[in-house]
């Protein structure tokens, strides 16, 4: 009786397993489709916004003009994650 | 290009429109051919010379697409400013320019604002008289209509129009095409050119419009919109 039921259990625990593994798997799967996407659009952003201030400089620039631009560009990309975690949580 | 010369960059998305005048701002450099500005050849060492940094980036401009990226400076006075200290003005004259300029543009009421909280109307407006203030001799503007209501449009085809600078437009706006040049360059698929001339000349092609993704082969007219 017993050896009839172990196979049993034994195979409910593999389904089980299998589909916490995944589920874990999608979990992460979809993170890093969020995370390496939103890198990707961050990476391009930089590069505009350095293309931007080279466009603009005529001269070497002063330190103060240099911290007022890395101020605005760290802002900008805190605006822009509130903005999309917003986002996310409105759509669910 | 010649002096006076105001040409349109027309194309489908990932064409190349902003590559070219990226490339025509010093920004990015071609790997083929070679780019003259003034007869003087543009490549990363000529840009080093401080001498010639200084004169061609006063006189060569470029309006980006993304206005957001171009304002970092804390009001809307000192990001008018910015380009006009670098050029060692005395503040009596900046001051001057920036109310002249300002004004044109509507921007009076904001001088003290910070420019990342205007609208993104107001953002184009202002990248605009940033750099219109320096009295450049080329002027590339990467879609400048797209943020504008019509208003604004009107201004700005009115102040190119009035200033007779040098221009190289690219947009999606077909409509506005004959306005905004006298010289049109469509791009197709990987950046080639599929034809340079007169705006009268494409618009009466249809088979150009079909090759270039402006109009399907099934409509009659061509999409005036893009977006």
């Amino acid at each position: 009786m017993a050896t009839a039921v172990l196979p049993i259990k034994k195979r409910l625990n593999t389904i089980k397993r299998s589909t916490y593994v995944c589920l874990l798997f999608n979990f992460f799967s979809f993170l890093l489709v969020i995370v390496s996407s939103h890198l990707l659009t961050y990476v391009s952003l930089i590069r505009e916004f350095r293309e931007a201030l080279k466009s603009r400089t005529m001269r070497r620039l002063d330190r103060g003009t240099r911290l007022n631009f890395y101020e605005r560009v760290l802002t900008f990309f805190l605006e822009k994650s509130m903005h999309t975690s917003k986002w996310i949580k409105e759509k669910g | 290009m010649d002096k006076g010369e105001r040409v349109v960059v027309l194309g489908i998305n990932g064409s190349g429109k902003s590559t070219l005048l990226k490339i025509l701002n010093g920004l990015l450099f071609p790997e083929r051919g070679e780019y003259l500005y003034k007869g003087e050849r543009l490549n990363e060492k000529s840009l080093r010379d401080p001498k010639f940094n200084l004169r061609f980036r006063k006189e060569v401009v470029l309006l980006f697409q993304n206005p957001e990226v171009m304002l970092f400076n804390p009001t809307v006075y000192d990001e008018m400013a910015f380009g006009l200290r670098q050029l060692g003005l005395k503040e009596r004259e900046i001051k001057e320019r920036v109310l002249r300029w300002a004004e044109v543009f509507g921007l009076s009421p904001y001088l003290e604002k910070i420019p990342y909280n205007l609208s993104r109307g107001q953002k184009q407006k202002l990248c605009l008289a940033c750099l219109l203030i320096l009295e450049p001799e080329v002027l590339l503007l990467d879609e400048p209509t797209s943020n504008l209501d019509p208003k604004s449009t009107g201004l700005l085809i009115d102040i190119l129009q009035e200033l007779n600078l040098t221009t190289v437009i690219s947009t999606h706006n077909l409509s506005l095409v004959p306005e905004l040049g006298n010289r049109l360059v469509v791009l197709g698929e990987g950046g080639r050119i599929i034809y340079d001339g007169s705006v009268d000349g494409f618009f009466s092609d249809r088979e150009k419009l079909i090759e270039a993704g402006l109009m399907h082969k099934h409509r009659d007219k061509p999409y005036y919109h893009l977006h």
